[in-house]
């Protein structure tokens, strides 16, 4: 927030002191009744308007980037993105992409720019969440290109572990650990081991399985023999006593 | 890359220290051929990675930046959202110098813009499935003793 200006320095302090002392509540109500754009969103401020419905508010910029420059809010007061629910979020850019579409139909421009500044550092200058929607020509040399700056290799793995560690702690992703060559080599081994002893087994079980058979086999032929040999001698009986 | 679902993939950047690029899978030039609910995933996506830039990296701020055509600075034909990290006193300027317009021209954008607003209907918060027409067949009963309608029609054609 700007510090008004017509404040003498007493006031301005009994104020701080003021803030210290309220609960979130009463902050989130104090810093309402000093947000211009809540009042423009309630109707008490006059702006020109080009989209409302129940949620969300697109106004035309006063200090524009270039003609048709929209900024896009939702009507509740929310200060910085992260503190917004995911619904009103998906709604909000669903209607960016509205109103992008709409930018580029009615001020036959060649594209647009979708830009949110979230922090004072990153150049958010009203306490109140808002996307800009703005018109862009060719030529018209505007500082909204993402800037350049070379990135050594180690340098991106560091980030790349520290950041995906961060991620999937805020999506609740498990992390499933590389294996060692020594794990591998022992899972290894033991996959070969079982493989060994189930040969075996199967291997015995065709051996016993062949010795009945040849067991049967050969009962079969001895019970043939004897009688053969009974046949035999019974010819021989015949033949003596015929004689 | 550092997240992926059905619909996303997000990957850091080499072009500049711990940016993020956030894309949908399957390929749209820009976001007016993005479908709505995938538009709204993707910025869902957006906000919890700049969450945790804010909170592992250090930053103050983050900038979230989409470039729509050319002219608007995009480099690749593929819808992508840039997250960019920034700290007090990085040298990074991304602020425009605002312009002085006149009242006309105001009011002309103003009205321009409110005509093509109007078309502004329901959103696709859902993936819409195909409707399934089904064919129905009317099955005609055959009483016992007497002969099919149609058949009899066929008699009287002389």
């Amino acid at each position: 927030m700007e510090p008004n200006s017509q404040m003498t320095p007493e006031q301005a302090q009994a104020m701080q002191e003021k803030v210290k002392n309220m609960s979130p509540e009463e902050l989130k109500e104090f810093q309402k009744q000093q947000c211009i754009f809540c009042h423009i969103a309630e109707g008490k401020m006059q702006a020109k308007k080009v989209y409302e419905d129940d949620k969300v508010i697109a106004v035309l910029d006063i200090n524009p980037a270039n003609a048709g420059h929209i900024l896009l809010l939702p009507k509740e007061h929310y200060a910085i993105m992260p503190l917004m629910p995911d619904d009103l979020i998906s709604y909000i850019s669903m209607v960016a992409k509205a109103l992008s579409n709409a930018m580029l139909k009615a001020l036959k421009v060649e594209g647009t720019n979708i830009f949110i500044a979230n922090g004072m550092s990153a150049g958010q200058k009203a306490q109140h969440f808002m996307m800009h929607i703005i018109p862009r020509n060719k030529n018209d040399n505007l500082p909204l290109t993402v800037p350049k700056m070379a990135v050594s290799k180690p340098d991106m793995e560091k980030l790349k572990e520290i950041v995906t560690k961060k991620v999937n702690e805020i999506f609740g992703i498990k992390e499933e650990k590389p294996k060692k060559a020594e794990d591998k080599e022992k899972e290894k081994k033991e996959e070969k081991k079982p493989k060994k002893t189930k040969q075996k087994i199967v291997d015995a079980e065709f051996k016993e399985i062949e010795k009945k058979i040849k067991k049967k086999s050969t009962a079969k032929k001895s019970k043939k023999k004897k009688e053969e040999e009974e046949a035999s001698l019974d010819d021989i009986t015949n033949v003596l006593n015929n004689l | 890359m550092i997240y992926e679902d059905d619909k996303a993939a997000a990957f850091l950047d080499s072009s500049f220290p711990g940016k993020v690029t956030i894309i949908p899978k399957e390929h749209y030039p820009i976001i007016e051929n993005v479908p709505d609910f995938v538009v709204g995933h993707l910025f869902i996506i957006a906000n919890k990675l700049s969450k945790a830039l804010f909170e592992c990296i250090n930053s103050t701020g983050t900038n979230i930046i989409v470039n729509n055509g050319i002219t608007a600075g995009q480099t690749i034909p593929h819808f992508c959202i840039n997250i960019i990290p920034r700290r007090e006193n990085d040298n990074i300027n991304l602020q425009w110098q605002p312009k002085q317009l006149s009242d006309d021209e105001m009011e002309s954008a103003e009205l321009q813009l409110k005509e093509e607003t109007k078309n502004i209907g329901q959103f696709d918060k859902e993936k819409k499935e195909p409707v399934k027409l089904e064919k129905k067949t009317e099955k005609i009963e055959q009483k016992d003793g007497e002969e099919n309608y149609l058949v009899k029609q066929l008699r009287r054609i002389p």
